[in-house]
């Protein structure tokens, strides 16, 4: 069991180890959040179930664990959202990989 | 007092049940002193932070809402994937855009759970959120064509408008 | 099982190093931002991994408490870089 857990653990780490390389790989802000919220958020989760695992008979450390995924998997998107669109207001330039950006012209409010 | 109820009833309670939840967990210790604490706690958010009233009631249908459960689940796995393959693997074939999806739903709760299913998605991030008429601007990392970028999201869409059907208000060019 | 903890803390220190590296480097703010925020996402992961490692709760708490703190702060900072600018 002990093993089911760190394996687990070791799954987690690992994916916020690609996402730390997404960040530096990928050359602007908006590639940037997408590996900072999606294999972290996942890595996360992978990370707190196999510390749940582990600490199982206990279960208000369970339950902590446990909460900490939902809230990351709720306050995640939003914050990138935030800053992706605050990074694009300020005039954050896109990289040259762009194709489209349909939101070129459009005045938010 | 009638500020805590501002919400709706069902929403009320949902808060208050959910902050003595939280406040068992935190403490690890259910006794009674701890779930009284806990009501009180959620009452007390309440009064300072009321629930907006002008939320619409959303009818909810189980079956289809665990079938866009799964398909997250699904999908959250696979963008992890998706983008761990494309960090680790040298060249990068990534061509990106920011595509304009127009929305059906027009329950401000379902777009929040649209945009946010979106960014926990393979390859998208919502960046803007227009209101009215409800528009989503969405940042994609591989973008094969813009048509099936969009024809993705409204299938997302679908699949939570199936989970809550009334979220969909009254046909646009009505006034107001 | 002592070396399986070893390469988990080993593979987080890394990312976090990774995470350092853009917050100094970033092009710009919004990049150290999210460098930031996932940081702390490793270092909630390094916490509670010791805590399974060695079994004591006592930090568990500070994990919720620092994944909440994190959301506020990113969302003040995403407030302060739509109103000053992305410098």
């Amino acid at each position: 069991m002990e093993v089911v857990s760190g394996i687990l653990m070791l799954l987690g780490a690992l994916l916020a180890l690609v996402a730390g390389i997404g960040l530096q790989r990928f050359d602007d802000v908006f590639a940037r959040m997408h590996a900072a919220t999606k294999p972290a958020t996942l890595g996360l989760a992978l990370v707190m179930f196999g510390a749940a695992l582990q600490l199982l008979p206990d279960g208000g450390a369970v339950i902590k664990l446990l909460l900490v995924v939902l809230l990351q998997f709720a306050t995640a998107p939003v914050g990138s959202h935030l800053v992706g669109r605050a990074a694009y207001r300020a005039g954050t330039e896109l990289s040259d990989q762009t194709q489209v950006d349909e939101l070129a012209g459009v005045d938010p409010e | 007092m009638s500020r805590i109820w501002r919400g709706g009833r069902s929403r009320t309670v949902a808060v208050v049940v959910w902050s003595v939840l939280v406040w068992v967990a935190l403490w690890s210790d259910l006794s009674l002193a701890n779930v009284l604490f806990g009501v009180v706690a959620g009452l007390a958010t309440l009064f300072v932070l009321p629930v907006p009233g002008d939320r619409e009631r959303l009818a909810v249908r189980p079956g289809a809402l665990l079938v866009y459960l799964g398909h997250f689940a699904w999908d959250l796995v696979v963008s992890a994937l998706v983008v761990a393959w494309e960090i680790v693997t040298p060249g990068s074939r990534i061509s990106q855009g920011v595509v304009r999806v127009p929305l059906r739903a027009t329950a401000p709760g379902i777009v929040t759970l649209i945009a946010n299913s979106i960014s926990l998605t393979p390859g998208t991030l919502t960046i803007e959120v227009e209101q009215d008429p409800p528009v989503l601007y969405v940042h994609v990392l591989q973008l094969q064509s813009i048509e099936q970028a969009r024809a993705d999201i409204t299938a997302l869409e679908d699949r939570i408008l199936a989970a809550f059907p009334n979220a969909v208000g009254p046909d646009r060019g009505a006034s107001s | 099982m002592t070396v399986l903890y070893a390469l988990i803390f080993a593979v987080l220190a890394l990312a976090g190093v990774l995470c350092l590296v853009r917050m100094l480097r970033g092009a710009s703010f919004p990049d150290r931002i999210v460098a930031l925020d996932m940081l702390l996402v490793v270092v909630v992961c390094g916490i509670a991994v010791d805590a399974a490692r060695t079994g004591t709760r006592e930090y568990l708490d500070v994990l919720v408490v620092a994944s909440l703190l994190g959301f506020t702060g990113t969302s003040l900072v995403a407030r302060f870089i739509e109103r000053r600018g992305a410098r």
